[in-house]
């Protein structure tokens, strides 16, 4: 008999009656899910699909594996622990402002430099179309939208594909220190979980030249996440006159560094040289 | 006027091929094995019926098919050419041969003693993967991989325990990087990415109290791997009779701290 090699070992199959695929994990029961994970993990980067596409195609497939009665209950449970949470939840402070409300910001304000972004760039204000939330989980996820863009600046991540991993992990790490359900900042952080995966796999296996600067990146946000006071809570808004020091002082941002990395990310999107100079692997 | 298209969704336009069969950029979209294996690894639960040390021998088994053996060699020997110590260390080709009864002969405290302990404790192999002779420079380099693996854990302040895996592993991908030319590093660390990867990822989806500390041994990795010497190419071996510390100290390995993940891992059910 041909011994079982040891890392194959203590393989016990689970039978079932189901006729279809089926495990005890709702997301790999999920054909599109597991369609879409594969890809967006393994492929190349390429002008036929930005990356933002992928998350347009990913947002109905986590919608659908939603239980939102369970999500409410939690939130629910949560605001009665978490003053907090709560307090924010009962201002539903909602932002309306448009790009040009930003010109009056000075340049190296947290106002001004959004305002020098969205003006050199061609970004829409919202990434998520606006909508009035029905739910505590739609106004959680407006505003995740409404201050993601603020998040780049304040954690130091940089308008560009491996500087959106640095407000990817701060989310990661500062939503699991101030909710304090971890199924519930679990939920929350779905976008971040999947989201980030591209940037990390799919570096390594075909663009290990900018892996540093993706380490670097995990890093800080990690760094930032974990010694800021909940920055994904505040109201943004009243800090946009004050000059980026400032801000993240005053709305308790603690640990950001800014790296330059738009060529690391041109770089990885494929719509760039390899940069001259690449980020070499050391501390953050 | 407003562009109908979405924010999120535009600048796609889809490219034809003449291809009969699903075919992409990428040599590793291109491989349903890896598709199937990567879904499954990143999305499902724990379990005891399908250990995830078997997932790890199946991804191996995919990634044999996919490895550019030729591109990795002409790498190698490129390297060596550059980095002398390189050179010497696939030169001499030291492979280990000690058995349990020779690690619990060190010192109680011991780094060979300690890992002694532990395969006798648990009724573990010291091979995690069977000894084989190389054939070539990725086979070379792929067994003492397998072999220094577990000492990896000790050495860069793992725990044996799932999440004590996040440790070696992000250790690994963060000193490799620092020695090596990048191609190289790409096409050698598709295992250690994905295994790593997956570990987050089902930790994020299942096991959600466990996640910060998932995180934290991410971070610990990171560090040791930045801050240490090339140790995946010292002989491990002839630091058995120290203790930890002085055995790290002369294997080249900084920053350690030794994390406690034992409790977290045991969120994930195979482990309970």
């Amino acid at each position: 008999m041909t011994e079982v090699p040891y890392l194959a070992r203590g393989w016990m199959p689970v039978e079932t009656p189901s006729s279809v695929l089926v495990s005890s994990s709702k997301y790999l029961n999920n054909p599109a899910l597991r369609e879409w994970l594969a890809m967006i993990l393994l492929r190349r980067n390429g002008p036929d699909m930005p990356p933002p596409a992928e998350m347009y195609a990913f947002l109905p497939i986590i919608e659908s594996l939603r239980d939102h009665d369970h999500i409410e209950a939690m939130f629910a449970q949560e605001r009665r622990v978490n003053p907090a949470l709560d307090a924010w939840f009962n201002t539903g402070f909602i932002s309306s402002y448009t790009i040009e409300d930003f010109a009056q910001y000075a340049p190296g304000t947290l106002g001004g430099i959004f305002h020098a972004q969205m003006t050199g760039g061609n970004y829409d204000i919202q990434i998520v179309p606006f909508a009035a939330p029905q739910s505590q989980l739609q106004f959680y996820n407006l505003r995740s939208g409404q201050t993601h863009d603020f998040e780049h600046i304040l954690t130091g991540g940089g308008f560009n594909f491996m500087g959106e991993l640095v407000p990817y992990w701060y989310r990661l790490t500062n939503v699991f220190k101030f909710i304090r359900d971890p199924e519930l900042a679990a939920e929350l952080s779905m976008l971040q979980i999947f989201g980030s995966l591209r940037y990390t796999v799919r570096t390594m296996l075909h663009y290990p030249q900018v892996w540093p600067t993706c380490v670097n990146a995990i890093q800080r946000g990690m760094r930032v996440g974990q010694d800021s006071d909940a920055l994904f809570l505040a109201k943004l808004e009243d800090y946009f006159h004050l000059p980026l020091e400032e801000a993240r002082a005053a709305l308790g941002v603690r640990g950001a560094v800014d790296v330059n990395t738009d060529d690391a990310g041109a770089f990885w999107a494929e719509r760039g040289p390899l940069p001259d100079t690449l980020q070499k692997m050391e501390a953050a | 006027m407003t562009d109908p298209v979405p924010y999120l969704a535009r600048g796609g336009t889809a490219i034809t091929t003449e291809s009969t069969t699903l075919v992409s950029s990428s040599v590793y979209l291109n491989e349903p094995r890896l598709r199937d294996w990567l879904a499954t690894a990143f999305l499902r639960k724990s379990g005891k019926d399908s250990p995830t040390t078997h997932d790890a021998y199946k991804l191996y088994g995919i990634l044999k098919d996919v490895f550019d053996i030729e591109r990795i060699e002409a790498l190698f020997t490129a390297e060596r050419k550059r980095w002398p110590e390189l050179d010497a260390w696939f030169a001499q080709g030291f492979s280990s041969r000690f058995s349990v009864e020779d690690l619990l002969a060190n010192p109680d405290g011991s780094f060979g003693h300690r890992f002694g302990r532990y395969i006798r404790d648990n009724g573990f192999e010291i091979d995690i993967v069977p000894r084989f002779v190389p054939r070539n420079q990725f086979e070379y380099f792929s067994l003492r991989s397998g072999q220094t693996h577990d000492l990896e854990h000790i050495l860069t302040g793992g725990g044996f325990d799932i999440l004590g895996e996040l440790v070696p592993y992000f250790a690994r991908l963060s000193n490799l990087p620092r020695f090596l030319d990048p191609e190289l590093v790409g096409l050698i660390n598709v295992g250690q990415v994905l295994g790593a990867l997956r570990l987050i990822s089902r930790t994020g989806l299942h096991y959600h109290a466990a996640f910060p500390m998932a995180l934290a041994a991410m971070r610990c990795g990171m560090t040791v791997g930045e801050q240490s010497g090339p140790y995946w190419m010292r002989q491990f071996e002839d630091a058995f009779h120290l203790p930890i510390d002085q055995a790290r100290a002369e294997l080249g390995i900084v920053g350690a701290i030794d994390l406690d993940t034992s409790a977290a891992s045991l969120t994930w059910t195979e482990y309970a």
